[in-house]
Formats: structure tokens, C-alpha cells, sequence
């Protein structure tokens, strides 16, 4: 097999493993299919996700499922307001070895995992929330003078309520740009409820396999990187990026009319990384504008900010991002 | 597959795909172009047609047009196509999620083994692309406006235009108000031809543009060109450029040398009329003709050079010149007197002041003398630097000489009749020829003196008519006022006319036309403040004192018609009635051949001698009583419309 040949091999593995994951936890999860490939192409990409929705859209059940899917260690945490940073990192406790000898041992929290499940992350203080900080963005975690890393892949899922909005602190705009995407868990429509009344209600409760290990993910990861982007792509990534600031000359009405402040660059390179992640789920080799614009709602919603008016309005960022799209035209050249 | 190859078709399908796009850009230009081609043709022809602009300007401009398609073409042709964006449009038209164009943008790059499975992977899909799809064909935007455009053309092309040659409507012509009846114009214009003449007999400058602008103002007049006003002032205008001239005082030195000649013909009369040539002389200076002056002088110097003049004759005659040159006085001797007076007054009252005897408003009285008399001597001094009396002077100084020179010339001839003759005789100075010379030169002084007045007396003339012009046009402008429908009122003269001209020929007037006539009379009477009553008395009272069964008073064509003759005027002081009588002379009186003219009709006398009679006794008369201006107008008019038509 050459090296050319190699490649689109690899481009076919890769869809067929995505395909196998996303097929493994529609198992247990129903509906929701692009809640799942936003996590998986999350995952691949590197980054971190956070899931909006109400209780009880099995946000928790799809990230225990991924993380059995894929063999990764996996771990939950409840974020309540008294939680406290140390609950999530570990802690250092005098312990008594065998030989009778007392000695101070680092006992390590939760966040050492490869998927961090943070259920409503939002409930926490800014204390709390703030630990999470260093390994989201660092994937290490420091401990008085020693610094650990985390093991990879490391990818925290947070979950928060978007009614339930008392006595709850919403993530600074420094940690939510830690998040690559924001996904919103909708309602199930009729048929998927259906089906989630059968599948749960019955004797046999559907069991998920590992279909991918952590090396195979780590490759996948590795893998993803290499799709290559052609530069008018990167140029409609970028001015569509440009579009969300409102001081550009190229945002649209809407932006200029209800943003305070647009993506940071870092809302850019999530665009590209996704993109080019899901142009390979697609068996493609190269990133096309259109992979830019599925991944560009999910990747801006959450790092565009609105102002007062916005707020007051109403306004979803989702429709503004739909409308920067419609006025972002793939070319600028004739 | 090579995928070097993979990029060259790569390549040559978006070729194939700038082709399209290119041609379909000119098509699109050109639609644009030709539309603008086409209107700019219109328009050409348009302007052509009717010939705003010439042939062979048209067809330049129309061959110049075919150069917008061209250009269009071409630019629209060459305009730079970038290739990446054509990739795109194929990739978005095919649904290759930019397969194509990324392929394309990684050609020019080292590749790495995924880049180049990319470029394999889009070669796969370039045998399912269709470039027509990616640039379907389209009709161009501006098709409907070609067609516009097209329709337009035709109808330019079909319809006429308007033509500007054709003649302009006729410029707007301002007809004024009729200021001068037909009448007036016609009696205007013969008494013009006749001032012509006079102005140039007379030799006077400018003769010939003042009758011209005379004309000029009759003929506007006459086609209603110019209103009242204008009339007036161009009048004016005339008046100042041609007639406002000063005659120097030139009635002033005809009077003097009339007075002369007059205390001349009382001092010597006697003498004068031994004298054929100086009583001429005399007699002429008395009518103020200068002409005639000049040649009684003229013969006067011929006489003087005469060698057989006795001396007595040429003692007489120096009597004669130096009685005349006494005579004329170039200073006023009205003035003189006046200051002579107050001079005597003046010098009396200071004398008075001297002595302290005068009283404040003595006082008063001769400081207001003293002015007086500086007065009176600044005006001497100015009348002594007039054309007047430098005339006189002159005039008197060579008078004084042909007196003196007959003086001397009479006693060299009684030295002559005593003493033999003198050898040196011929060296002697001639007197007689002396005095003849001197004679000479006052006769072409009186000569030129004589020219002067008769261009003087034509611009009189002229002045005269431009009067009486402009009484006539006021006159006409109070009738106009009176009724606006003008031309009305010129067939009711028109009508008068022929009535009187019937009654001249004898024939009985139609019925009713003659009280018209009558009342028309009264009618124009009473405008000048002169009622009929006033008429009637005035003709009563003539009838009173002419006797001679003049009394009747409804004689025809006193203007009475049948009315009931007035009482008699009366009068609130006593008074004796008298009745005057005239001596008879030998032949018929003026009045009575008028009289029998009338009695006895025209029937065996010419209109026209009988007119010729009418006017020089009229004319006379108005030369010598003091007919008022406003009557001297009707009475003119009123021959005018008699006169016979030749």
C-alpha cells in the first residue's frame, strides 16, 4: 500500500470509525444525532463542549455512553455551589503506608479522566468554575508547586440549565471560550420519544460496546490536523468571523445592531478544527465552505456576546450567526 | 492518475468555464452598448432630419458611436477571471464541497501526501462536471432596453421631425394706437417735400438726415410703429440735434439795421433819394433782407469806384455812410440810457452820503442803485462780446470807411477841379477806389450775413413744422380720447370730405349728412372752449357792422345750419352803435368775390384757382392779426382737407 494510498485508507477509517461510535451510542441515545457528531467532532478536534438544554435530555447519559463507547475513563461531577475547587482537583491527605509510615499523599479528584462529565457547571462558584480553567485550556492540573498532567484525551463535557437561572453564576466569557462548541439539546420530537419509552421501559436495557480504544482516538485526533484547508475556505472562515464584530465594516445590520463583542480568534481555529474533522466523518479530504458554515453556529453562539439590546430584545445568537452566514458570500473575487 | 494531469484538466475546465463566463460578459456589455449605440443613432438622426446638424457631422458622430460596442466588447472580454472563483462555482453547482477548488489552490504548493490524495480525490469528480450548468446561458439584463431602443430608432427613422427651417412665425409686431389721421400724415408729408426744398436752398447742414429722420418718424407714425410718447420724444430728439441751434441773436441785428435804415430814411431822405443805390440799400435793410442789402451795396461800391462820380455826389454819398455808421449802434441804447440813469441817480445820492444827509433808507436805496448800475455794466459788457454787436461794430467800421474814403475822394476832386494836374497823381492813394473796395466788403459781409438768415429762417421753418407736428398729433391724441374707434372717425372724415367736395362742385349735399356736418362743426367748436352761442354772437355782431344784407346768418357753410340765431350780446357799458363803412376801391372787394363765388357757384371758375384764392387770403390773414395757435391748426387742416386732388 503507498503513502497516497495510505492516506485515503485512513480518510475511510476514519469515517468508519466515527460512523461505528455515532451508530454505538444511538444505541442508547436517542434522536439527538447532531448533538452526538457535535461531541464526537468536538472530541476529535480537541476541544471541549458545553451542552444547554433542560434536565432530563440525557446530556449525562450521552457522555457516559461515549466514554463506554470509546473505553476512556470517565468521571461526573455534580457542581453545586458549595463544591470546591479542591473536590475537583484532589487534595493532599496524611496517609499511613503499610510500613506503618505517615506520610502526605496527593489524592487526586475527578477531573483526572478522559471525559469530565461537569453537570450544571453554572451552579458552581466562580472559585470552582475557575479550577476547571487550567485543565480545559492546559490539560494539566497544579497542586500546590507540582503541576500534573492530564491524561489524553481529555475532553470535559459541561452541562448547564438554561431556565433554572437562581443562584446559579454564569461561566465568565473567558472560561466559555475555553468550550469549542456549545450545543442546545433540544426537546425529542414525537417518534424519538417513542422510541425512548420503549427502550427504557422494557426488561432489557440496551448495552453500548467499545468500538474504539484510546489509542485509535488519539490518531483519529492526530489525523484530523492534517486535512488541508485551501485559502479562499480560510478566507470565508475568517470573514465570516469578521462579521461578528460589529466595529467591521463587513458585519451585517444585526450584528451591528445587537452584538457587544464578537469571536475571539480562537472562535476561528474551532471553526477550522471542526471543520475539517467533519469534512473527514464525510469521507472528504479537504475542507469545504460548507463545513465551515456547520460548524460555525456551534463554534460562535456562545463567543458572541449581545448588548443591551440584544439582551432586552430577545435576540438568539443562533440567528445571528444564520444571518452573518446569509450575508458572507463564499467569495469576494469575481 | 498523475495528478499534475488531474490539475491541467482542472485547469482547462475552469478555462472552458472563463470562456463562457467571458463571452457571456459580452454579451451582456455589448446589449448594454448597443442600446446606448442605438439611442445615441436616434438621436443623431433626430438632430439631422430637420438639420440641426449637418450630414456629414452625423454620419462622423454615428460612425464614432460604433466604437462604445468595441470597447465594451473588448474590456468585458479581457477583464481579469480569477480562476479560484470559477472552481468554486463549479464546486457549488456540482456539489463537490469545494473538491475543485481547493485542488486548484493546492497546485501550486508542495504537497504533502494528504494534499495530494485531495487533488486524486477531486480528479475523480471532473468528468461529472458541466461547465454549462456552472454558467447556464442567460438572456441579458438590458435585452428590453435594446429593444426600446431598437423601436425608438425605427421611429425616428420613420416619423418626421420637426423641421426648424421652416420660416419662424413673423416676429410679434407692436401696432400702436393711430397718433396722426391720414389726413395730417398726407398734409405732413407735402409740407416735408416743400421744407426740403427751403432746407436746401437755404444750404443748411444736416438738410438732407433731418428730413430723413423726419420721414423716418412720419412713416413709423403712419404704420402705427411707434406710440404717442415716442412720437414726442423722438421729436424732441430731432428737434435738439438738428434745430437747437443759436442763431447768435440774428433777429437782433436785422432789428438794428431795420431801425438804422428807418432813422436813416427820416435824417436823409432827401439825400437818399438822389441816391438810387443807398435808398435800395435802405429799403432793403428795412424788409431785413440781406440779400437784397448786399447787392444795393454791392451797386453802392460799383458807383463809389465809379471815376465820373462828381463829388458832390460822392460827398453825399459819405454823408449818407457816415450818417448810417452813426446810426448803427452796437451798444443797446436802452441799456445805455438805463445806466446813464442810475449812473446820475447813483453819483447824486452819494454825493448826498457825503455830506451826511441821507436817511437810512436812502441809504438802502443807494446801495440797491449801485448794484443796479454794476449790473447793467456786467450785461453791457456781456452784449458787447454777443455775435450782435461784434456784427455792428464791424458793419459800422466799414461803413465808417466808405464814408471816409468818399469824404477824401470828394475833396481830392475839388482839389482836383482847383489845382493842375499832379505828376505824381498815380502814386497818390486811390480814395475812391478805396471807398468802392470797403463798399465791396460790407456788401459780402451783408451777403454772408443774408445766407446766414435764410438758414436761419429754414431751421425756423423746420422748427415750425415740427410745432405744428406735434399740435397735430395732440390734437389727434384729444379726438382719439374722445372716440377709440379711430378708424371709424377717418371714414367719417372721409364722408365730410366728399360731402364738401360735392358742395364744392355744386351738387346739393345728401340729406341728413348736411346737419352731421353741422353738428360735427359745433362739436369740434365747443372742444376748444367756444361754444356755438359764442360762434352765432360773433357772427351776428360782423353781420352788424358789414351791412350789406349780411345779416341773413344761415348762409351754407357757416356751420349755423338752420338753428335760431341768439339776442344780441349785451353789453353793460353805454355805448354809441357806429356804422362803419368802407372806402370802395376800384375792384370787387376780397369778400365780395368770395361772396360771389358762392352766389354764383363754381361752375364756370376751376376749383383750383378758387382754392388758390381761398388760401393766400386766409394765409395773409394769419400772417397779419393774431390768430391763436389752437385756431391757426383747424384752419390749416381745414384747407388741407379742401384741397383740390390733382
Amino acid at each position: 500500500m503507498s503513502e497516497d494510498a495510505r492516506v485515503e485508507e485512513q480518510v475511510a477509517a476514519f469515517q468508519k470509525d466515527c460512523n461505528l461510535v455515532l451508530n454505538e451510542v444511538g444505541k442508547m441515545i436517542v434522536g439527538h444525532r447532531d448533538i452526538i457528531e457535535g461531541v464526537i467532532i468536538a472530541m476529535l478536534a480537541g476541544g471541549n463542549v458545553l451542552l444547554e438544554g433542560v434536565p432530563g435530555l440525557g446530556k449525562t447519559m450521552l457522555v457516559k455512553t461515549l466514554s463506554d463507547t470509546l473505553g476512556l475513563k470517565f468521571s461526573r461531577m455534580q457542581f453545586t455551589p458549595d463544591l470546591m475547587p479542591s473536590d475537583i482537583l484532589g487534595t493532599t491527605i496524611l496517609a499511613e503506608s503499610q510500613d506503618g509510615q505517615r506520610e502526605f499523599r496527593f489524592e487526586r479528584g475527578p477531573i483526572f479522566a478522559n471525559i469530565v462529565l461537569a453537570d450544571e457547571i453554572n451552579r458552581a462558584t466562580p472559585k470552582t468554575q475557575s479550577a476547571m480553567l487550567e485543565a480545559m485550556q492546559e490539560r494539566s492540573v497544579t497542586i500546590g508547586k507540582e503541576t500534573m498532567k492530564l491524561e489524553d484525551p481529555f475532553f470535559v463535557l459541561a452541562t448547564q440549565n438554561p431556565l433554572e437561572m437562581e443562584g446559579t453564576y454564569p461561566l465568565p466569557e473567558a472560561q466559555l471560550d475555553r468550550f469549542i462548541f456549545k450545543l442546545r439539546v433540544l426537546f425529542p420530537s414525537l417518534d424519538e420519544l417513542h422510541t425512548i419509552m420503549d427502550r427504557t421501559t422494557q426488561r432489557e436495557q440496551p448495552e453500548v460496546q467499545e468500538v474504539l480504544g484510546r489509542p485509535r482516538l488519539l490518531e483519529m485526533k492526530a489525523f484530523a490536523r492534517d486535512v488541508p484547508v485551501a485559502r479562499h475556505v480560510q478566507d470565508y472562515a475568517l470573514r465570516l468571523l469578521q462579521a461578528t464584530h460589529p466595529e467591521h465594516p463587513a458585519a451585517p445590520d444585526i450584528t451591528k445592531r445587537f452584538v457587544r463583542f464578537g469571536s475571539s480568534p480562537r472562535g476561528a481555529q474551532a471553526v477550522l478544527i471542526a471543520a475539517k474533522v467533519s469534512a473527514l466523518i464525510d469521507g472528504r479530504f479537504n475542507v469545504s465552505s460548507a463545513d465551515i458554515r456547520k460548524s460555525a453556529t456551534a463554534a460562535f453562539r456562545h463567543r458572541i456576546i449581545l448588548n443591551f439590546e440584544g439582551e432586552a430584545e430577545g435576540v438568539q445568537t443562533d440567528d445571528i450567526i444564520q444571518k452573518i452566514i446569509e450575508k458572507t458570500p463564499e467569495n469576494v473575487k469575481s | 492518475m498523475d495528478n499534475n494531469n488531474s490539475i491541467g484538466q482542472i485547469e482547462r475546465l475552469v478555462e472552458r468555464l472563463a470562456r463562457r463566463v467571458r463571452l457571456q460578459r459580452v454579451v451582456n456589455a455589448l446589449t448594454t452598448a448597443l442600446t446606448l449605440q442605438i439611442l445615441m443613432i436616434a438621436l443623431l438622426v433626430a438632430l439631422a432630419t430637420p438639420g440641426w446638424i449637418d450630414v456629414a457631422s452625423r454620419n462622423m458622430a454615428m460612425l464614432a458611436t460604433f466604437a462604445i460596442p468595441l470597447i465594451t466588447a473588448l474590456v468585458a472580454w479581457f477583464r481579469k477571471v480569477d480562476k479560484i472563483s470559477l472552481a468554486q462555482v463549479l464546486d457549488r453547482t456540482h456539489d463537490l464541497h469545494d473538491r475543485l477548488s481547493t485542488a486548484l489552490f493546492l497546485a501550486d504548493k508542495d504537497r504533502n501526501d494528504f494534499e495530494e490524495a485531495q487533488i486524486r480525490d477531486a480528479s475523480n469528480f471532473i468528468k461529472s462536471v458541466d461547465v454549462g450548468l456552472a454558467a447556464p446561458w442567460r438572456r441579458p439584463a438590458e435585452w428590453v432596453a435594446f429593444l426600446v431602443a431598437a423601436c425608438i430608432l425605427l421611429g425616428v427613422g420613420v416619423l418626421k421631425m420637426p423641421d426648424h427651417r421652416r420660416p419662424l412665425a413673423a416676429d410679434i409686431v407692436i401696432q400702436h394706437d393711430k397718433i396722426l389721421d391720414d389726413a395730417t400724415l398726407a398734409m405732413e408729408r407735402e409740407r416735408l417735400e416743400a421744407l426740403k426744398q427751403t432746407l436746401v436752398e437755404a444750404g443748411l447742414e444736416d438738410s438732407k438726415e433731418l428730413i430723413e429722420a423726419l420721414d423716418v418718424l412720419l412713416d413709423r407714425a403712419e404704420n402705427r410703429e411707434i406710440s404717442e410718447k415716442e412720437f414726442l420724444e423722438e421729436l424732441e430728439r430731432i428737434e435738439k440735434k438738428f434745430l437747437d441751434k443759436d442763431d447768435g441773436g440774428r433777429k437782433d441785428l436785422a432789428e438794428k439795421l431795420k431801425e438804422a435804415a428807418e432813422e436813416l430814411e427820416k435824417a436823409m431822405g432827401k439825400d437818399l433819394n438822389q441816391v438810387p443805390e443807398a435808398k435800395a440799400l435802405v429799403d432793403a435793410l428795412k424788409e431785413k433782407d440781406y440779400q437784397k442789402a448786399a447787392d444795393a451795396m454791392d451797386a453802392l461800391a460799383k458807383k463809389l469806384a465809379d471815376p465820373n462820380l462828381s463829388s458832390k455826389d460822392l460827398e453825399r454819398l459819405a454823408k449818407i455812410m457816415e450818417k448810417f455808421s452813426d446810426l448803427i449802434d452796437p451798444n443797446d441804447p436802452k441799456l445805455q440810457k438805463l445806466i446813464e440813469e442810475n449812473q446820475a441817480l447813483a453819483d447824486k445820492l452819494s454825493k448826498l452820503f457825503a455830506q451826511e444827509k441821507l436817511s437810512d433808507s436812502e441809504k438802502k436805496r443807494l446801495n440797491d442803485v449801485k448794484k443796479k448800475v454794476a449790473d447793467l455794466n456786467r450785461k453791457k459788457k456781456a452784449n458787447e462780446g454777443t455775435l450782435v454787436s461784434r456784427q455792428l461794430k464791424e458793419l459800422q467800421r466799414k461803413t465808417k470807411e466808405v464814408a471816409g474814403g468818399a469824404r477824401k475822394a470828394a475833396e481830392e476832386k475839388k482839389q482836383k477841379g482847383k489845382k493842375p494836374e499832379d505828376p505824381n497823381a498815380a502814386k497818390k492813394p486811390d480814395f475812391q477806389q478805396e471807398a468802392g473796395k470797403k463798399a465791396q466788403d460790407a456788401a459780402r459781409d451783408l451777403e454772408k450775413e443774408g445766407k446766414e438768415q435764410q438758414k436761419s429762417e429754414a431751421r425756423g421753418a423746420a422748427q415750425k413744422q415740427l410745432d405744428e407736428l406735434r399740435e397735430a398729433m395732440q390734437r389727434s391724441g384729444v379726438k382719439r380720447g374722445e372716440s377709440k374707434d379711430g378708424e371709424s372717425q377717418d371714414e367719417e372724415k372721409g364722408k365730410q370730405m366728399k360731402d364738401f367736395l360735392d358742395k364744392a362742385k355744386g351738387k346739393k349735399p345728401e340729406e341728413g349728412k348736411e346737419g352731421k356736418f353741422a353738428q360735427l362743426g359745433e362739436g369740434e367748436e365747443s372742444k376748444d372752449g367756444k361754444t356755438g352761442t359764442d360762434a352765432k354772437k360773433g357772427d351776428e355782431r360782423k353781420t352788424d357792422k358789414k351791412g350789406k344784407g349780411e345779416g341773413k346768418g344761415d348762409s351754407e357753410g357757416l356751420g349755423e345750419g338752420s338753428r335760431d340765431l341768439e339776442d344780441e350780446t349785451k353789453l353793460d357799458a353805454k355805448r354809441v352803435d357806429e356804422k362803419l363803412e368802407g372806402k370802395k376801391g376800384d375792384g370787387p372787394t376780397r369778400s365780395e368775390v368770395i361772396q360771389s363765388a358762392s352766389e354764383e357757384g363754381f361752375a364756370t371758375t376751376e376749383y383750383k384757382e378758387v382754392f388758390v384764392d381761398y388760401e393766400s387770403v386766409v394765409e395773409e390773414v394769419m400772417e397779419k392779426e393774431n390768430v391763436p395757435k389752437g385756431y391757426r391748426f383747424y384752419i390749416k387742416r381745414y384747407f388741407q382737407l379742401i384741397r383740390p386732388q390733382e
